[in-house]
């Protein structure tokens, strides 16, 4: 090949390029938009999110994506045309008769346009330059300016390009490539993104290569096996260009050689390819393979670790490790083997006890120590561990399911990797999740749906390290010759090691030692406070106050804290069932590389924003003073709050933004877990769940308002419910479903603390737990211990209550009677009486949550305030309550909530209207027990609902193919059939729908169906006892048929007592009553003939309707309802039979 | 120099068979190659350039078969296109650089004087900054030329190069040409065009449906047509019988009626006189009365 030759048709390739209208358009539109967004997210005077520009190299990142996925696109528009204008042979042919080869020619073009698109990627790179330079809070990561064009435009480039030229040649037409080459950049940006491992990402899109200032990538190796693979099938595309290139080789040597190249390169490319891909499936099965290992050794007894004398030494990448070991046998047995986890990556080098070698077998990541004689109960015994090797990140979040790993985490469009810890040789982040200690047990199994149980062992730790990074870890710090000493001073159960290049500032306040260790360059927040540098440490004192007396009630029980920056790519998950994220260690909160995604250190914007409603407001504020506000708001939206969100008006500030990821709900920087998860815990093998409860209960108590919305459907919650009823807890964790292992904790959760204060008394419940904590901080509690000290307190068994997480079909299911609302007068002033009764038709105990909303002066509106009277009842199967409740201001809704029952709805709110006066005498509450059983069946009425045997229904879709698939794609969940019905859907069959306007005694559910030809129907049937005139009543549920509901009307309706209409719905302004003028086609038949009633839902009641009066005989008779209507969709809910006195 | 056509034979996919068992021997000068539209010139050119594999039989430069020298014969060829257009984007002088440069002339300066000297031969220099789509159809074939003398080739291979050009254009055209003819180079000139081959070319070969009718020099083909090319002056009438009978090769209005000159036997009844042919009056005679009134081969 020659050289010169290649250079002479790149230079005019490109040069007839650049003079291209379309490639100018799109450089000037390419780069005024990079331009546009620079300026909005870069710029001087941007709003935008501190987060966009922490990471300084995410500014040449963000710039080399946006420009790359635009010009792989463009590159396929000018890779086609130039073949296209060679199909035009003469025009060719003056350059093809020419003395250059086939070779030369093909690459002279190739490099030519990728020597424009790189050009024109350096310019944007130059204006990406100057917008880093003007920004002196963002430092110019050099390195990145070249890495990232490197690994993303050039082989984007060659790739797309060799390809766009080998499908021309393959299909010899321009339309039919751009179709088959548009398609594919489409699918590889909307459908495939992070499929099989990023693997057909071309553009590098979703390949995480954000570059942290402390490590710069963490996945080296991938990133190059990535874009090696593109690059080399782009190289082999471009050699099948050459090789199949309509014009006659100058010499047949080269032309098997290009065939050669075209194979080879293809072959190298899907070689590298496969190793990448490899790389992912080897981590997914190894993950798989751990967890197996976990599940068959697990439920197996553990020891109880007592100490563990950790001294580590750091190699670069390596550790060489030694645990000395103090281990106790707590079990009633003779333990023979010792079973410990430790990460896989490690090899034992050797176990050493005072009596010389100990056997040991090493299975992945556990590690069985045989003890010749086995260690008898209550004996202790010690040995050392010798352990080296780089820790292996794959087996860190077992329990996380491979779809959430593989979430895409952006800062804007740049993905960040996810890791559980960090390790490399600038910086290690010895998480405990990594495993990187020995622990008893196994971890995350299936059995038990936890993660590790963690004993409180005193741990001790001497770190060498041959570099001059800083150690940080739980404990006292000394130094010696020996190398740097931990020394805890409380027993703690997980211990991390950090060492890394940070600078320590410390302080101290009310005896607790506060460390920040930052990058030496990253401080970047100084500026905003140096109005306030005197008061910060009270300013920290009142935050953590409030913190501790207004929330928890409990007390930091550590010496010091030590807030850490870690490199972007560290990645804590968060679980459903426990409140741990690894953000928060013992003594130490990981915060990400200079704040990035922690929206509350965005303090220039935050300051910004002050200085902006300063100079709105009259009575401006000093420095002085918005920098106190500033720095509280810091602490209190980061450290102290459990939603990611604050609140606030226009729903709040977010706290973290990191684009894609589906992992965080709940603040991973709160510092909850420093008060109760590392401090102590209940253990329990047979309800490990309970530990999440209490700690869900402590941090942000449960929720048990209504439901949502009013559309109808179930709620996660109900969801819960219905699937408790079926199956055991640990069945339902086993679908790995996050939402609904935590609304099953929740409602579990809430159910069981709600029993327990209802038993022992609200007050006296968190007395007793709260000291009790306290008393046993930096222990381990067993579930047995805990609940015999309750029961001695309380006489109260805690177990029978936590039987709800394994019953598996027993349930409560509640009848709760209309309550009566009266109105009477004692001495002082007004009383309001509730009055209602409760009966547990189900075969489980359960509980009601009664929550009285109560206006001030001037009622809803008024501006008096709300509050809210709370009373809880718990009602044994088959069991009555009559209960009267004594307020003495005006309730103007109860919110009745069956927690964990068999009702659908679960909650629902009861409008109290309008009160009915009375003289009463008994102004007492009471709670009784009652012979009454609630029943809402009455003399010579005969209900059918469609819950009922006696209802049927009939349907044959005329759908097509495709949307019956649909619906029935919709029903699949489970097989709970509660839709919720929309404006937008109705269905093509019968399908079961829930609402709580719609008719049912415990489960407020309906039939509906899209309108037709009147072949669907359903029939309630029912045996009448005797002949006679019957007054035959239809239910229709106008509550739940308003179309765009405000929420005052949520919840309106009440079942089957038919009370919620004459609220002035569907008048005026307001929701609509979608069905207006509807008519419903009943055919009422029994053994004395049949007759056919029009009902047009001109303005009916919220309730029963009234069809007419008919003769029926004392035999089976029924009722048809078609779906032949002039409306939308006909609902079927309930008919009833009364007989006419 | 020689080339010599053996037994050349194109078939396409298609079964169409657009060369049939040509053998001809092209030597120093300027060779006209003659045919209808379809008649093999292209496919003739397009192999003689190497552009494409004759599908059976060999083009043997100087006793070399020419697929095995692809390169040299590259270097040695300069090639005009039948209908060529420029890359829109260059300007003359780039044009011509970059042909200059990928026929190997790699010095700069060498190139650069090279290219100004072509430009002002083919009266382009003054236009040497004008986009090559800017510049008249003339003026583009003038630049055709230019590329493709630009290495001063030994074998110049022309394509219908005078197509769509202006009478004018045309002449400068040929002159260009024949001053090239001059020199040690062999000049291929395929067209459709007689004039262009009269004016310029000392041999000939003539094409028709793939197959070599003629060859040898346009003054042989003209005696052939002798004794068949006619002058007259006929009345409307006649002129309107004559019309379908012979080919008329002009008419020109005269008195009432017409003097005109046809090809082919004189028909009775029709008063003409002899005329001396052109190669254009040979031309049209044979196609129009088919090869058996002819005694060429």
């Amino acid at each position: 090949m020659n050289l010169i030759n290649i250079w002479n048709v790149a230079t005019y390739e490109s040069k007839t390029l650049f003079r291209s209208w379309f490639f100018r358009i799109f450089a000037i539109m390419a780069l005024l938009i990079l331009f546009g967004t620079n300026m909005g997210v870069f710029g001087g005077h941007t709003n935008a999110r501190w987060t966009f520009r922490a990471i300084a190299a995410n500014l040449p990142y963000i710039n080399v994506l946006f420009i790359n996925v635009a010009q792989a696109i463009i590159a396929v528009f000018l890779a086609s045309d130039f073949l296209k204008r060679d199909k035009k042979l003469d025009t060719t042919e003056v350059i093809y008769a020419r003395p250059i080869t086939n070779g030369e020619y093909v690459v002279g073009k190739t490099l030519g346009i990728l020597v424009l698109f790189i050009g024109l990627v350096l310019m944007a790179l130059a204006m990406t330059l100057i917008f880093n330079l003007i920004r002196k809070d963002v430092p110019v990561v050099w390195v990145a300016y070249l890495y990232y064009p490197l690994l993303i435009t050039i082989p984007t480039l060659v790739f797309i390009l060799g390809l766009s030229f080998f499908m021309m040649i393959l299909f010899q037409s321009q339309a039919v490539t751009f179709l088959v080459l548009l398609g594919y950049i489409g699918l590889t940006l909307f459908y495939f993104q992070d499929k099989l491992y990023g693997m057909l990402d071309y553009m590098a899109f979703n390949l995480p290569m954000v570059y942290s200032d402390f490590i710069g990538f963490t996945d080296s190796r991938l990133i190059l096996l990535h874009r090696l693979t593109y690059l080399l099938l782009g190289t082999g595309f471009i050699f099948a260009t050459i090789r199949f290139l309509n014009r006659l080789p100058q010499t047949g040597r080269w032309n098997s050689l290009n065939l050669f190249g075209f194979i080879g390169f293809v072959s190298a490319g899907l070689f590298v390819g496969a190793l990448y891909f490899n790389s992912y499936r080897d981590v997914t099965a190894d993950r798989e393979a751990y967890l197996e290992l976990n599940n068959q050794f697990a439920g197996r007894h553990v020891i109880d670790v007592v100490s563990n004398n950790l001294q580590v030494e750091q190699h670069g990448k390596s550790l060489l490790i030694t645990s000395g070991m103090r281990v106790q046998n707590q079990n009633s047995t003779r333990l023979d083997t010792l079973l410990f986890s430790l990460n896989p990556g490690f090899s034992i080098d050797s176990i050493t006890s005072r009596r010389g070698a100990v056997d040991y077998i090493r299975k992945r990541q556990l590690l069985i120590l045989v003890l010749s004689g086995g260690l008898e109960p209550e004996r202790r015994t010690s040995f050392n561990i010798h352990y080296s090797g780089v820790p292996d990140e794959s087996v860190a979040y077992l329990d996380i399911t491979r779809e959430q790993m593989e979430a895409a985490k952006r800062i804007m469009v740049a993905p960040i990797n996810k890791k559980p810890g960090i390790i490399h040789p600038d910086y290690m982040l010895l998480t405990p999740e990594l495993n990187w200690y020995p622990v008893a047990g196994v971890g995350f199994n299936l059995k038990t749906f936890q993660p590790q149980e963690l004993d409180f062992v005193r741990f001790r730790l001497t770190v060498k390290t041959d570099s001059t990074l800083t150690a940080i870890a739980p404990g006292r710090k000394t130094e010696d010759e020996e190398g740097i000493h931990f020394t805890p001073e409380n027993d703690l159960n997980a211990f991390p090691l950090i060492l890394a290049p940070l600078e320590r500032r410390s302080m101290e306040i009310d005896g607790v030692e506060y460390n920040l260790y930052l990058n030496p360059d990253h401080d970047y927040f100084s500026d905003y406070f140096t109005h306030i540098t005197d008061t910060i440490k009270s300013l920290i004192t009142e935050a953590k106050d409030d913190y501790e007396l207004d929330e928890l009630d409990l007390y930091y029980s550590f010496d010091r804290i030590n807030l850490v920056e870690v490199p972007i790519q560290f990645h804590a998950y968060e679980r459903p069932y426990i409140q741990t994220v690894e953000n928060i260690l013992p003594e130490i909160i990981l915060l990400p590389e200079k704040g990035a995604g922690i929206n509350t250190l965005d303090f220039q914007r935050f300051k910004k924003a002050e200085e902006r409603r300063n100079r709105n407001n009259e009575n401006s504020r000093s420095p002085r003073e918005m920098e106190t506000d500033q720095f509280k708001r810091f602490l209190q939206n980061t450290f102290f709050r459990a939603e990611t969100r604050s609140r606030g008006r226009g729903g709040g500030e977010e706290l973290i933004t990191f684009q894609g990821d589906i992992s965080y709900n709940k603040n991973p920087y709160c510092v909850f877990p420093l008060y109760y998860s590392y401090v102590t815990g209940i253990s329990s093998k047979d309800y490990p769940v309970f530990n999440s409860m209490l700690e869900i209960y402590l941090k942000e108590g449960f929720d048990v308002s209504p439901r949502d919305g009013f559309t109808g459907g179930i709620t996660d919650k109900e969801r819960a419910n219905l699937l408790l009823s079926r199956k055991s807890m640990i069945e339902l964790f086993a679908r790995w479903d996050t939402e609904l292992t935590s609304s099953l904790i929740n409602q579990t959760g809430s159910f069981i603390i709600s029993a327990l204060k209802n038993r022992v008394g609200m007050n006296n419940f968190d007395n007793f737990f709260y000291y009790y904590l306290e008393d046993h901080a930096f222990s381990e509690i067993t579930f047995e211990q805990f609940s015999a000290d309750f029961y001695k307190e309380f006489k109260v068994e805690i177990a029978p209550y936590l039987e709800v997480i394994n019953a598996g079909g027993e349930m409560p299911t509640f009848l709760i009677s209309e309550p009566d609302y009266l109105q009477t007068r004692d001495d002082i002033g007004d009383v309001y009486l509730v009055k209602f009764s409760i009966t547990n038709v189900g075969n489980a105990r359960g509980l009601v949550d009664f929550n009285f909303r109560i206006m001030g002066q001037g009622g809803f509106g008024g501006g008096g305030g709300m509050t809210e009277e709370k009373r809880l009842y718990e009602v044994e199967a088959g069991e009555t309550r009559d209960v009267q409740v004594v307020l003495y201001d005006r309730p103007m809704m109860m919110t009745v909530n069956t927690l964990i029952s068999g009702n659908i709805p679960s909650s629902y709110n009861n409008f109290l209207r309008s009160a009915t006066e009375v003289i009463t005498a008994d102004l007492e509450e009471y709670e009784r027990n009652s012979e009454h059983p609630v029943s809402f069946i009455f003399k010579d009425e005969f209900v059918v609902d469609n819950e009922d045997d006696g209802f049927s229904s009939f349907s044959i879709s005329r759908e097509s193919k495709l949307k019956q698939y649909i619906d029935s794609r919709k029903k699949e969940d489970d097989g709970l059939l509660y839709e919720s019905l929309n404006e937008w859907w109705t269905p093509s069959r019968w399908t079961p729908v829930a609402h709580s306007a719609y008719y049912g005694e415990t489960l407020r559910s309906a039939m509906a169906i899209r309108r037709g030809d009147g072949t669907n129907h359903v029939t309630w049937s029912t045996l009448l006892p005797e002949k006679g005139f019957y007054d035959v009543y239809v239910y229709i549920p106008v509550s739940a048929m308003y179309q765009r509901p405000s929420r005052r009307e949520q919840g309106g309706g009440q079942g089957g007592q038919g009370q919620g209409s004459g609220m002035g719905m569907g008048r005026g302004f307001g929701p609509q009553f979608a069905d207006k003028g509807a008519d419903y086609h009943y055919t009422i038949s029994s053994s004395e003939g049949s007759e056919k009633v029009i009902y047009e839902l001109n303005n009916p009641e919220d309730g029963w309707n009234r069809l007419g009066s008919f003769h029926f005989p004392a035999d089976s008779v029924s009722i048809r309802l078609t779906n032949q209507t002039d409306g939308r969709r006909v609902i079927a809910d309930a008919v009833k039979w009364v007989r006419r006195k | 120099m020689k080339i010599e056509l053996k037994n050349l034979t194109k078939t396409y996919s298609g079964g169409f068979k657009a060369l049939d068992s040509v053998d001809l021997t092209i030597t120093d000068g300027m060779f006209g190659l003659l045919g209808p539209n379809g008649a093999g010139k292209s496919t003739l050119i397009r192999i003689l350039v190497t552009l494409m594999q004759p599908t059976s039989g060999q083009v043997l430069l100087d006793g070399k078969d020419i697929s095995g020298y692809r390169k040299e014969i590259r270097k040695m060829v300069g090639y005009l296109p039948q209908d060529f257009r420029f890359f829109a984007k260059l300007r003359s002088w780039e044009f011509l650089d970059y042909a200059a440069r990928l026929a190997g002339m790699n010095s700069k300066r060498e190139r650069s004087a090279r290219v100004d000297e072509m430009l002002e031969s083919v009266g382009l220099y003054e236009f040497r900054n004008r986009m090559a789509n800017k510049l008249s159809g003339g003026m583009k074939r003038r630049l055709g030329i230019a590329q493709a003398l630009i290495a001063s080739p030994s074998i110049i291979i022309v394509d219908e190069p005078t197509t769509g050009l202006d009478p004018e254009e045309r002449i400068r055209f040929r002159n260009l040409l024949s001053d090239l003819g001059r020199s040690e180079t062999i000049i291929i000139l395929s067209t459709h065009i007689v004039g262009d081959i009269s004016s310029t070319c000392n041999q000939m070969a003539l094409l028709n449906e793939g197959t070599l009718i003629y060859h040898g020099t346009p003054d042989h083909l003209v005696d052939q047509a002798k004794g068949f090319v006619w002058r007259a002056e006929i009345s409307q009438e006649k002129y309107d019988s004559l019309k379908s009978e012979v080919p008329i090769i002009s008419t020109i209005p005269s008195g009432g009626g017409w003097e005109i000159q046809f090809v082919g036997d004189k028909p009775a009844g029709v008063e003409a006189v002899k005329v001396d042919p052109n190669l254009e009056h040979a031309y049209v005679h044979y196609m129009d009365n088919k090869l058996e009134h002819w005694n060429l081969k």
